[in-house]
């Protein structure tokens, strides 16, 4: 195991494990969805540790398997306003002619640091009490691995979200929809090359509580890419089921989300229903989190 | 380590802190406690009643609020009053709450009993709930009009002063 990653598990496992123990009291902003964002913020002076990790499967032909893992503290400076800071890691295993631009690439790489991100999230309506909960969100990132081939990159972005939820039945089921649009600006290490393109991103998600602690739903994405900031590349739909359960000082999220139907706009390039050439056939989602 | 190896870290980690750390659920007070907070001294009467699907109705449509359960575990109290076992949502559990009604169908008092949420404990605060005191079926009892909300815990806020109207439209519409 490379030692960078032997430190970020190292890492990753004591923080998990050591939160419960310094917890005195419990605060939740919980992720009912793996991917779509719901409008609570944590209360002030609460904090919140995570780990993520997304898989991601298949580029329709060799192998293609990629896993991105982030540790997050997130904590409530303001009962409407909290900020998270994310150390994320990123491995990829290439082969068989899966990446369309670059068939020879083959790559087999276990888990390396990949960047930060700090998140801020300000609730302006609460679903509780008002007529529909508002948030919005804005995040700056940087990662050194490029998503897709693994390549080393320097990259920024400035992810930016609209929430918006609703719930029903006692708030028994949530009803919450994203709408995210993301710049990106990435140079690679190898090539020289520069590229920068925006992200456009709509998502929903329903989510019912079936028994005490536990919540059941769906979740969905309709992704595009745009290129130079110009015509848009291609376009995927995902949409899938998701488990979700709290505990008084945890909680977990686990998502499974194929992609459903897509195209990527370019001429020549197969189809085959789905845009395999930004995006992956299937990627599931865990979250844990701790309260403290 | 290959990639595959470690994706199964955070799975490893769930059972953890739910053995490492002890239930945080707490019951504040017993039926009998709080019969004895709000009616100290007095003889309450098991009186439970199940209402009617009209009377169901009737009380939804006053209250705006759900009737989870017909059947209302209810006392009465010697000299006139009320005291009610009722239960809310919470966002995991269910809360327990009982409510002291007086002669005339006010609120005398209300306790928390029964709270597990991951948050909202400050429902418990005394100040918050000397709110409901005096209040009858006409208040509106609603998040910041006649109900301050506590920032943080604003469904167990919320889904308690929606129980409690609901209780005082059941006084009128079945006990008064």
């Amino acid at each position: 195991m490379h030692h960078r990653s032997a430190i970020f598990v190292a890492l990753a496992a004591a923080l998990l494990l050591l939160a419960p123990l310094s917890a005195t009291r419990v605060e939740a902003d919980e992720n009912l969805w793996g991917y779509v964002y719901g409008t609570d913020t944590l209360p002030a002076g609460k904090n919140e540790i995570y780990l993520w990790t997304t898989s991601r499967n298949q580029k329709g032909k060799g192998n293609y398997r990629a896993w991105d893992t982030s540790l997050e503290l997130e904590r409530g400076f303001t009962d409407n306003f909290q900020a998270s800071f994310y150390l994320n890691g990123r491995s990829h295993q290439i082969s068989g002619g899966a990446l369309d631009e670059d068939p020879d690439r083959k790559l087999h790489r276990g888990l390396e640091w990949d960047g930060v991100n700090l998140e801020l999230k300000y609730n302006l309506l609460s679903v509780y009490k008002d007529l529909f909960g508002l948030s919005l969100y804005i995040e700056p990132e940087y990662s050194r691995i490029d998503k897709i081939s693994g390549e080393r990159m320097n990259g920024f972005a400035l992810e930016s979200k609209l929430i918006l939820q609703k719930n029903f039945f006692d708030d028994q089921l949530a009803l919450a929809y994203n709408l995210t649009l993301e710049p990106e600006w990435n140079k690679f290490k190898a090539s020289g090359e520069r590229e920068k393109e925006l992200e456009f991103e709509q998502s929903a998600g329903m989510s019912y509580r079936f028994l005490p602690h536990w919540f059941a739903g769906i979740e969905g994405r309709y992704a595009s890419v745009y290129p130079e900031f110009k015509h848009r590349e291609g376009h995927a739909f995902f949409l899938g089921p998701n488990i979700h359960y709290a505990a008084e000082r945890w909680w977990f999220t686990f998502t499974f989300l194929p992609q459903i139907t897509g195209k990527p706009h370019i001429p020549g390039r197969d189809s085959d229903g789905l845009h395999l050439h930004e995006y992956e056939r299937y990627e599931y989602r865990f979250k844990v989190a701790f309260n403290f | 380590m290959r990639p595959a190896q470690w994706t199964w870290l955070p799975i490893i980690c769930v059972p953890v802190p739910a053995i490492a750390v002890p239930a945080y659920a707490a019951t504040y007070l017993t039926v009998a406690q709080a019969q004895q907070t709000i009616f100290p001294g007095q003889t309450l009467t098991p009186a439970n009643i199940t209402l009617t699907s009209e009377q169901t109705r009737e009380i939804e449509r006053r209250s705006d609020a759900n009737v989870r359960k017909k059947e209302i575990r209810l006392w009465k109290v010697d000299g006139g009053g009320f005291f009610i076992v009722d239960e809310v949502l919470g966002k995991h559990e269910f809360i327990t709450y009982a409510v002291g009604l007086n002669a005339d169908g006010t609120v005398k008092q209300i306790e928390i009993m029964t709270y597990r949420e991951s948050y909202g404990y400050e429902v418990r605060n005394v100040d918050w709930r000397a709110q409901f005191v005096g209040k009858n079926a006409a208040a509106p009892l609603k998040l910041s009009k006649d109900i301050k909300n506590i920032s943080g815990a604003t469904l167990s806020c919320r889904h308690i002063a929606d129980g409690v109207k609901r209780v005082l439209a059941t006084y009128e519409v079945a006990l008064k």
